[in-house]
């Protein structure tokens, strides 16, 4: 048996929503016409398509190939392969599949060395499911496209350190 | 010469009464749009969407039309014409202005209302031809829900013609020069009331469009229609909701009275405000289920609508 609901409860119900959408037609419509009106993107922005980064003094590579986005990655759709040269570690190849990324931002997250990071525009469409299978190669590229979104690395795991406790002697 | 007359007023009208029903589709889209903080359509014909009706027309005009390999072909083709032929005979017997009607008869309400319950053979006729479960099912509904409803309406509509003593639509009119029906003390308002609950649920229109539940029967009795079948249907169903609108102006807020403005205008606005009134009830309400919709008829608008007629009958009789 459904709950009973009392009859003056269903009239101010009835009332209530006339006014709700009365209220509504002396409103201006809370449309953004996408095309023709953009919204500014916000500056942790988590849509789009990811970039690798070079250290802007030597112009090295930051990866140093860890794999621990790959670990991270829920969908499972990074490859990084490791190579070591050099007295530090490279990532040979990167892959990452954009078509199933669910933009969870963890890998992100994980990054050491804030290599890999999000960009604050939207991923352009392509025609062909090929291009979306992000190699290393586009990925640099990607990093003159747009610039990076707030987050980053080692900025997120700042935020998540315990604080130091002072030791009394 | 007479019979030459007709024809040609009957043709003004019908070419009146598609072009405003055209441009009511889009006034609909544009007013819930905006009571649900939405704009409408806006695109063709920038900044308010003007051409949208006639970008619609010729899309369906130019969209393929398909009949389904088993089904009756006869009453498939036959079942929009007669809803588009039902609901636009309506406007034969409503005076348009004090004195302009295009056929003038004694019984006008009785016969409206007989010819608005005819669109069910229609609706009932589309979902059986289609052979499609979901047409068959939103029909039966349809149908169960039109014959049900006509009590209430029908018996809402009986106060009015008691109050004027007449069923002309001309001496109702009359009847209210010197106030309007729905300003009658509690028996104008409810049978108002129930007579435009009535009216929305026979035209299958939002809170009582089970027969045409998108989340349950996709799109109802016209689910297997295309192009400008299908725009028939539409048509039909607007035009239907106008001439409702239109009664409701002439029956309960006196018609073409009015001060100042000529007879025509005061219609007009009053249709339109009808009209407007009914979208938003339209909506502001979620979809109830068939048996509230069954109860609500029987239990509650058919009772109130006889005691009601009762009191107004009482009223009139204590009066003489
Ligand atoms: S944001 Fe995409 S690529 Fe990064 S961890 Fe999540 S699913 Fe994987
Ligand atoms: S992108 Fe960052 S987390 Fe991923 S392999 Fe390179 S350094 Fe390690």
């Amino acid at each position: 048996m459904p709950k009973k609901v009392s009859k003056i409860r269903l009239i101010q119900a009835i009332i209530f929503s006339l006014w709700v959408t009365f209220k509504n037609l002396f409103r201006k419509p809370v449309t953004v016409q996408y095309p023709l009106e953009k919204r500014p993107i916000p500056d942790r922005w988590r849509a789009g398509t990811f970039a690798l980064t070079t250290d802007k003094e030597t112009g090295d590579e930051n990866c140093i190939g860890c794999k621990l986005c790959e670990r991270i990655c829920p969908s499972d759709i990074i490859i990084v392969e490791l190579e070591k040269h050099s007295g530090r570690g490279w990532a040979k190849t990167f892959i990452l599949d954009l078509q199933a990324c669910i933009q969870c931002e963890l890998c992100v997250q994980v990054c050491p060395t804030d290599a890999i990071v999000m960009l604050r525009g939207l991923a352009t469409p392509v025609a062909n499911r090929q291009d979306y299978i992000l190699d290393k190669e586009k990925l640099m590229e990607n990093e003159k496209l747009f610039e990076a979104a707030w987050a980053a690395g080692l900025k997120l795991q700042k935020l998540h350190e315990p604080k130091q406790t002072e030791v009394k002697s | 010469m007479i019979y030459i007359q007709g024809l040609v007023q009957s043709a003004i009208l019908l070419g009146a009464i598609l072009g405003i029903v055209a441009y009511l589709t889009w006034l609909e889209r544009k007013f819930s749009g905006r009571l649900q903080s939405r704009v409408g359509p806006y695109l063709v014909g920038r900044p308010h969407g003007w051409l949208q009706p006639i970008a619609d027309g010729l899309k369906l005009i130019s969209k393929e039309d398909i009949t389904p390999s088993r089904a009756d072909r006869l009453l498939f083709n036959l079942a929009p014409a007669w809803i588009v032929v039902v609901s636009l005979l309506g406007f034969a017997f409503l005076p348009l202005t004090a004195n302009w009607v295009l056929v003038n008869m004694d019984l006008g309400l009785l016969y409206f209302t007989a010819i608005g319950s005819l669109l069910v053979i229609g609706v009932f006729a589309a979902g059986w031809a289609s052979n499609n479960k979901y047409a068959l099912l939103s029909s039966l509904r349809s149908a169960a829900q039109i014959v049900a409803y006509e009590v209430p309406l029908l018996l809402s509509l009986l106060v009015p013609a008691i109050l004027a003593g007449s069923l002309d639509f001309k001496d109702i009119i009359e009847a209210q020069e010197s106030y309007w029906f729905i300003t009658f003390p509690v028996i104008g308002q409810i049978s108002f009331l129930i007579f435009l609950l009535a009216a929305l649920a026979e035209s299958n229109k939002m809170p009582f469009d089970l027969s045409e539940a998108e989340s349950e029967l996709i799109a109802g009795f016209n689910i297997e229609y295309s192009g400008m079948k299908f725009a028939y249907f539409y048509l039909g169903e607007y035009a239907h909701l106008m001439a409702v609108s239109l009664l409701v102006s002439i029956v309960f807020f006196g018609g073409p009275l009015g001060p100042l403005l000529p007879g025509g205008l005061w219609i007009a606005i009053k249709t339109l405000a009808v009209f407007l009134g009914i979208l938003w009830i339209r909506w502001s309400f979620l979809r109830i289920r068939i048996d509230q919709l069954m109860m609500l008829n029987w239990k509650i608008l058919t009772p109130i609508s006889f005691i009601n007629l009762l009191l107004a009958g009482l009223w009139v009789s204590l009066n003489l």
